[in-house]
């Protein structure tokens, strides 16, 4: 990506008079508010996974939801009906319902028909309240069964019994000559020959006892009802709903304008972004978008309608002095009557309007490092472009109005008669409530509506996640205090990224002398690389960061590079000649007569896709095998290719610093393995506009392999080990370290500059790539079981080959699920954790407390890895909880779009966040963050750090502390820390295949005996009883 | 072998019906069924027909004759007698073998592609539909039987732009789609009844030429020929997307990503041109009429890669550049040169059916393309193309009219969807008022249906 700052040319020669520049910057300040609210999302091809809902961060996080539901529409959780199924499935157990309703206030309150306000509140929970619109009530009243039966989710004995005795009231009612009293209620319902044939009887003393010796139900419910109509008759209207400033500035429907406007609208911003998917670029781009847009809007016919005619005339009758964006944008303001005050909320549903595109402006504007093409991206520009076509839109159409529709009284009785329901309520009962009473019960109910409801659902089902997972962990803390780790032999290091819990955990079961670390995948080190194919350098750090040095692979031999690279660049080119050549006319005539060969690569490709790949990659290597490389580590006297102004490689005391930093973060100062193994990672995937989101978040979305491979580089360098020396971490002669990638797609291993590993190591490095094999192959099996494509119990080498197969199969929309299930972070010594199965949900993060007591290096963790980790999980949360607005929707019709986003189909908004199909199995919680940590220590760091501040205060992330002394847990409640007992017991497996192998489920945590020292007696195995696996 | 013939092509033909058969069984009243029971019944079906098709094109080379398979009446009217009549030649049962071999592969690759979607029994459904419809299209010995196939793969494509029925932009493109079809069908239909008028008869033989498909004549006089010929290019404009027609097919690419490659890269787009071969020895009579084939050919080639530059989406790049290729096909079918035509058609298909189902991997490829041609990309010596030449206004003039598409959509939408929507309104309307009529209450106004927004839109 090469990016120049780009500036806004400012257009017109006269300045503008000092009341329009007044306007002006309030105009600038309106559209920098209503900005804020745009998706932050980069370009596609450099994906960053964040919190959706930045934007409202410095709320508490219920408030925030609400707040995304008030101003995007989107859903603040999953639906009740989800949460319910949740329940039934025991994801969400009734104890933590009940603990999480007991925080709410009011719950003694009494309500009528000898119920409480704690009580309402929890069989609204368990049974929910139906909503209906008025049409459907009326339907299911006249056509459905509504009213004729009890809902079948609390019929049982003590409703008919209930029947029974209001079947023999009205019996009495009807011989004591009190038909009247009884018609009278019924016909507020319905018209007499309406309830007759609803009944099936006719509304006589006669008619109306043979029904209650049928089945009194039916009039019983009609009682009800009518008696809730009655009740509900004189409240209060609800407030008329507050039309949009768009809809006034219109005049009607802003949806009716958007439908005029849209289709030409993206097609021009498709043309502006465009990176090089179309190849006739929009003329002018230089010039600005609207420029751009105007002078091709002024060759615009009026074929189209007109809209686009009207449009043609007020862009044609703009002065040359007028033409600069935010002057257009002023003027069409005013055109519109959009008062000042209102500016910003005009341009916030403007802008919200389509999010994607315009929030693409914006990010491209506001972060020129992810721009692709050098132009100038404003999105004053945007909005330029797009009120004047509003403008002419509105002037275009005919205007109709659209009445809301009144309320029905149906509706509000409903709630009332579905409370009469809940509670139980005689006949008897509900005939002696008085109107106060009625505003009483439907204002409790008003008070914990669905938002409310789903609330407490939402706290509960990560309650009872909570439990599980502490409970796990407290246990399995506790055995581990009473063993003492081997000497390790070989030690690995892998990102913090919840997919690398596997892998550690496998590696680690092969034997008790292999030890793991888990530390953010750049290795503190904040490159920016280009590799051997690439064109430009691009970040390999967090996407907070920037690059502070260029890092090059370059060739060791420029003779075997050279004849490579020109072999490579015909290549390319031969491919991008097919590329275009197919689309073109008269090349295209002769690829497409041609084009019956490509049938057989095809049919191979789609058929056998991981033989595909294997014949393809051997035909590269054969017909241009890539050159042995080097990373330009340290800064030397030799000029490379300079594409970027950063200094080329570090130099020693740089090198020093940022290394020794890094083991000091994850505890690695002294006992140092012979053979250290540290990886990064990345994933691969075919046909997947979303690759990117599956690489490493710390490394901006790319592969992390060239920050291992150059972290291991400089370790293994005696100039950077004699500076480690000078901050007192002392790396034994014996010592080598070894860079490489985890592919977390296909799950293949690759180690980097294996040439360099001295003799001595030799056998070392056998085992330990042995080893990596074993544990990637298990790790590919675990993974396996999420996919049903996957038979359970295949050998781990079958479900190697199946995922290799997976990250190459063009059909395959879901690779890896990525970070799919994410909801825990760990942060401490592994060896309390070792030997716990955390189902891949975990990210781990090394520390170590003994050697930090003034909890700096904790502070400097937990400042870097809480943000990170709640935005990949928050990022998650959203995409599940609303996949129309917050995530991306089903892949299946995406479509991509200037290479820079995809589209739904033919044409729509860019759709942000993350696929269905990466999502599909997640189970949207707050992260839970286990620090190894005194309390006292947690709230300092908290207090110090604004951004950790602010998630752990706005429950962003929950968090729980672990005494590094005592291992007692403690959890950040509402009222501060309160200590957590474990109640569960812990089950043990021999092996990690032995507790996964049978289901596809999420599995509470388990203690895993293998490669455990054998000081511990071995506990009797257990098989998963089907207790302790979920359904 | 008749018989053996009989019993391949009706293998053939009948295996997806079956298969339809047994899904819309397998589905009926369920919520749910098993994916892989839905997706094995069709695979079977399209592996048997795979079979039968590859069978029936082996001996059409090796025999190099053609076969008229006969399987009796359909039905008859007055003089008139319809009879289902298969014609095996080599054009039809190579466009039987892609058939079959596209919807195998398309088969194959949905079942993991759709996995875990709502609408994954509906899609193969369809799929099963719509391969039953495009073997009838292509084997069918006569007219009559060719619109029967023709009218399933309309419906089934409209169908599947609908897919995601849940937003009103897949909806309303299908609905596009469906009365671009509509409209053009009237040309096929009055075609076929004017072929029946002249010649008694619209079977492909012997009436439109005894012997080899190529060879063929047919006994009309000029001015008749002319006439049904050009009724019949109607026809292939709709399905296969030329201009004036063509506007709905960028838009068709609303539906999963495999159903667009099938339906849009290889098989249904190329029904008009395979119709328009199947005519040749009419064509060959009607020199006004192959004129006309050529006149919307060549504009539509010209000003639908003009259009196809400018797109910024892959799916609709690959629209425009089908769209460019079949309109050179037809050139090809005026010319008089089926032959050509056929191996145009068939090759071209295979390479769309793979650049669409690619069509995601844009990325990915365009990425390590940058990389390598950094250089040629900045210098932008790989794109020089001719539009490139086009400067200042001239060029801005022309980009502006390839990106409103030369206004074609725009002048469908006015002149022809709209008043068929206003129509159909308009008798919606009658029939509320005659129903409400007949019961108590009065006249009450729908929701809001995704027509009324198509037509306000264009009103």
């Amino acid at each position: 990506m090469s990016s120049a700052p780009a500036t806004v040319q400012s257009r017109g020669g006269v300045r503008p008079p000092p009341d329009t520049r007044r306007s002006l910057d309030r105009l600038a300040q309106a559209v920098d508010a209503a900005a804020h609210l745009l998706p932050g999302q980069a370009p596609i091809g450099a994906f960053v996974h964040h919190n959706t809902l930045h934007v409202f961060e410095h709320l508490p996080f219920h408030e925030a939801v609400r707040e995304g539901h008030r101003v995007f529409g989107a859903e603040p959780y999953m639906s009740e009906e989800r949460f319910r199924r949740e329940f039934a499935s025991g994801r969400i157990q009734l104890e933590d319902v009940d603990a999480c309703l007991r925080e709410l206030d009011g719950r003694a309150l009494a309500l009528p028909g000898q119920w409480t306000l704690g009580d309402m509140r929890r069989a609204l929970l368990l049974h929910g309240a139906p909503t209906f619109d008025a049409a459907h009530m009326e339907w299911a009243i006249a056509e459905g069964e509504l009213l004729n039966r009890v809902p079948n989710s609390f019929d049982g004995p003590a409703w008919r019994t209930r029947m029974l005795a209001a079947g023999r009231l009205l019996r009495e009612k009807i011989e004591g000559e009190q038909l009247e009293w009884l018609t009278s209620r019924l016909l507020r319902l319905a018209d007499q020959a309406t309830l007759e044939g609803e009944f099936g009887h006719r509304l006589t003393a006669n008619g109306l006892s043979d029904l209650i010796a049928k089945d009194p139900t039916p009039l019983v419910l009609r009682l009800y009802f009518a008696r809730a109509l009655e009740l509900t008759a004189n409240l209060p209207e609800p407030p008329a709903p507050v039309h949009s400033v768009r809809s006034r500035a219109f005049g009607m429907d802003p949806r009716r304008v958007d439908e005029q406007i849209e289709s030409t609208l993206i097609r021009l911003c498709g043309a502006y972004l465009d990176t090089g998917l179309a190849y006739w670029p929009m003329p002018s781009r230089e010039e600005g978008f609207f420029e751009a847009v105007r002078l091709l809007a002024l060759h615009t016919s009026s074929v189209p309608g007109r809209t686009r005619h009207q449009w043609r005339e007020t862009i044609e009758a703009m002065d040359e002095d007028e033409r600069s964006a935010s002057e257009v944008v002023l003027k069409s303001l005013r055109a519109l009557g959009v008062a000042d005050e209102d500016w910003e909320s005009y341009l916030t549903e403007t802008l919200l309007a389509l999010p994607g595109w315009a929030g693409m402006f914006y990010r491209l504007e506001t972060k020129p490092a992810l721009r692709m093409r050098s132009l100038p991206y404003s999105l004053m520009d945007y909005l330029a472009v797009r009120l004047t076509l509003e403008r002419a839109a509105v002037a275009a159409i005919r205007k109709v109005d659209h009445l809301p529709e009144a309320p029905s009284p149906l509706v509000a009785a409903h709630e009332v008669y579905w409370l009469f329901l809940l509670g139980g309520m005689s006949l008897d009962a509900i005939n002696e409530l008085g109107p106060a009473e009625g505003t009483t019960l439907t204002s409790a109910l008003h008070h914990f509506g669905s938002m409310e409801r789903r609330r407490v659902f939402q706290e509960a089902y990560e309650r009872t996640y909570r439990r599980e997972i502490l409970d796990g962990i407290a246990r399995n803390a506790r055995l581990q205090r009473s063993i003492e780790p081997a000497k390790a032999r070989i030690q690995l290091a892998c990102c913090i990224d919840d997919r690398e819990e596997s892998l550690r955990r496998h590696f680690e079961e092969l034997d008790p002398h292999y030890e793991t670390f888990g530390i953010a995948g750049y290795y503190g080190l904040a490159i920016s690389y280009r590799g051997l194919t690439a064109a430009h350098g691009s970040p390999l750090c967090p996407a907070s960061m920037s690059p502070s040095h260029q890092i090059s692979e370059v060739a060791e031999d420029e003779a075997v590079d050279a004849s490579w690279r020109k072999r490579w660049v015909l290549a390319a080119k031969l491919g991008f000649a097919g590329h275009v050549g197919t689309r073109s006319l008269f090349r295209g005539f002769g690829l497409s007569l041609a084009g019956a060969v490509q049938a057989l690569p095809m049919a191979v490709r789609i058929f056998a896709p991981r033989t595909a790949h294997l014949l393809w990659d051997g035909l590269g290597d054969k017909l241009a095998p890539p050159p042995r490389t080097r990373l330009t580590a340290l800064r030397e006297t030799e000029v490379l290719r300079r594409t970027t102004p950063l200094p080329e490689g570090l130099s020693v005391p740089e090198a020093v610093e940022r290394v020794a930093g890094v083991l000091e973060d994850m505890g690695m100062t002294r006992a140092f393995a012979p053979l250290v193994i540290v990886l990064g990672h990345g994933s691969t995937s075919m046909n997947n506009p979303h690759e990117a989101a599956h690489e490493c978040g710390a490394c901006s979305g790319g592969k992390g392999g060239p920050n291992a491979r150059l972290f291991a580089d400089l370790l293994g360098r005696d100039e950077v080990r004699a500076g480690l020396r000078d901050h007192g971490i002392e790396i034994p002669d014996g010592t080598f370290f070894v860079g490489g990638i985890h592919d977390t797609s296909d799950d293949a291993v690759d180690l980097f500059d294996l040439h360099r590993v001295p003799d001595t190591h030799a056998e070392l490095l056998v085992e330990a790539r042995d080893a990596l094999d074993r544990a990637r192959a298990v790790d590919a099996l675990e993974r396996a079981r999420r996919f049903t494509s996957t038979p359970l119990g295949v050998a781990p080498a079958i479900a190697l080959r199946q995922m290799e197969a997976r990250a190459q199969d063009l059909a395959q929309p879901r690779p890896e699920y990525g970070h799919c299930t994410n909801a825990v972070c760990l942060v401490g010594r592994r060896w309390p954790n070792r030997g716990l199965f955390l189902d891949r949900r975990a990210f781990l993060v090394s520390y170590d407390p003994a050697a930090d007591p003034d909890s700096g290096i904790l502070e400097r963790l937990l400042a870097s890895v809480v943000p990170v980790g709640a935005g990949i999980n928050l990022e998650y949360y959203f995409s599940y909880v609303d996949q129309r607005v917050y995530g991306s929707g089903t892949k299946l019709p995406h479509n991509v779009t200037g290479l820079v986003g995809v589209m739904d189909g033919h044409e729509s908004d860019l759709r942000t966040g993350l696929p269905h199909q990466m999502v599909d199995i997640h189970e949207p919680m707050r992260l839970l963050c286990v620090v190894e940590a005194k309390v006292e220590t947690l709230l300092t760091i908290a207090e110090r750090q604004p951004e950790v501040g602010r998630l752990v205060q706005g429950r962003w992330i929950q968090l729980v502390a672990m005494d590094p002394d005592t291992g007692a847990l403690s959890v950040l409640g509402p009222s501060g820390f309160e200590p957590y007992e474990p109640r569960e017991p812990l089950h043990s497996f021999p092996t990690s295949t032995a507790y996964f192998g049978r289901t596809r489920d999420n599995l509470p945590p388990a203690r895993i005996l293998a490669g455990l020292p054998s000081t511990e007696a071995p506990l009797p195995t257990e098989e998963p009883s089907e207790a302790s696996v979920h359904a | 072998m008749p018989e053996l013939h009989a019993l391949l092509v009706g293998t053939a033909v009948a295996a997806p019906v079956v298969a339809f058969a047994m899904l819309a069984t397998l589905i009926w009243g369920r919520d749910s069924v098993s994916e892989r029971a839905v997706v094995d019944i069709t695979r079977f079906a399209f592996f048997v027909s795979l079979v039968a098709s590859l069978s029936l094109m082996t001996w059409s080379f090796l025999g190099a004759h053609s076969f008229l398979v006969d399987l009796g009446p359909w039905f008859e009217v007055g003089s008139h007698s319809f009879r289902i009549t298969f014609l095996l030649d080599r054009l039809s049962t190579s466009l039987m073998t892609l058939t079959t071999g596209a919807a195998t592969l398309i088969g194959y690759f949905s079942r993991t592609y759709l996995h875990g979607e709502r609408g994954h029994p509906r899609f193969y459904l369809l799929l099963n539909v719509f391969a039953a419809g495009m073997l009838i299209l292509v084997s069918a010995g006569s007219l009559d039987f060719l619109f029967v196939g023709w009218e399933i793969v309309g419906l089934t494509s409209a169908l599947l732009i609908a897919f995601f029925h849940e937003r009103s932009d897949p909806v309303r493109n299908g609905l596009r789609a469906f009365i671009t079809y509509r409209i053009c069908d009237v040309g096929l239909l009055t075609g076929t009844i004017m072929l029946h008028h002249f010649a008694h008869n619209a079977n492909f033989q012997p009436e439109l030429g005894p012997g080899h498909w190529v060879a063929g004549t047919a006994h009309l006089d000029t001015g008749a020929a002319t006439l049904v010929a050009l009724l019949f290019l109607l026809g292939a404009m709709g399905k296969s997307a030329q201009l004036p027609f063509g506007g709905w097919l960028p838009r068709a690419m609303e539906g999963p990503t495999p159903s667009s490659a099938i339906f849009y890269g290889a098989l249904s787009v190329h029904a008009g041109v395979y119709l328009l071969i199947r005519l040749t020895p009419l064509l060959e009579d009607a020199p006004l009429a192959s004129a006309a084939v050529i006149a919307v050919g060549a504009v539509t080639t010209v000003l639908g890669t003009l259009t196809g530059r400018v797109q910024t989406d892959v799916k609709s790049a690959l629209a425009y550049a089908t769209m460019t290729q079949i309109g050179l096909m037809f050139v090809e079918v005026g010319l008089h040169l089926p032959g050509l035509a056929t191996v145009h058609l068939l090759s071209h298909a295979t390479l769309r059916i793979w650049q669409l189902l690619r069509a995601p991997a844009i990325l990915h490829e365009m990425h390590s393309l940058q990389g390598a041609l950094d250089h040629e990309f900045e210098t932008g010596r790989w794109l020089d193309n001719i539009e490139r030449k086009f400067k200042g206004p001239l060029g801005a003039f022309l980009y502006q009219r390839a990106l409103d598409r030369f206004y074609f959509d725009d002048i469908g939408d006015r002149f022809v969807v709209a008043p068929i929507l206003w129509t159909a309104q308009r008798f919606a309307w009658l029939e509320a008022r005659l129903v409400s009529a007949k019961s108590s209450g009065g006249v009450r106004r729908g929701p809001e249906t995704v027509s009324d927004r198509q037509l306000e839109k264009v009103s």
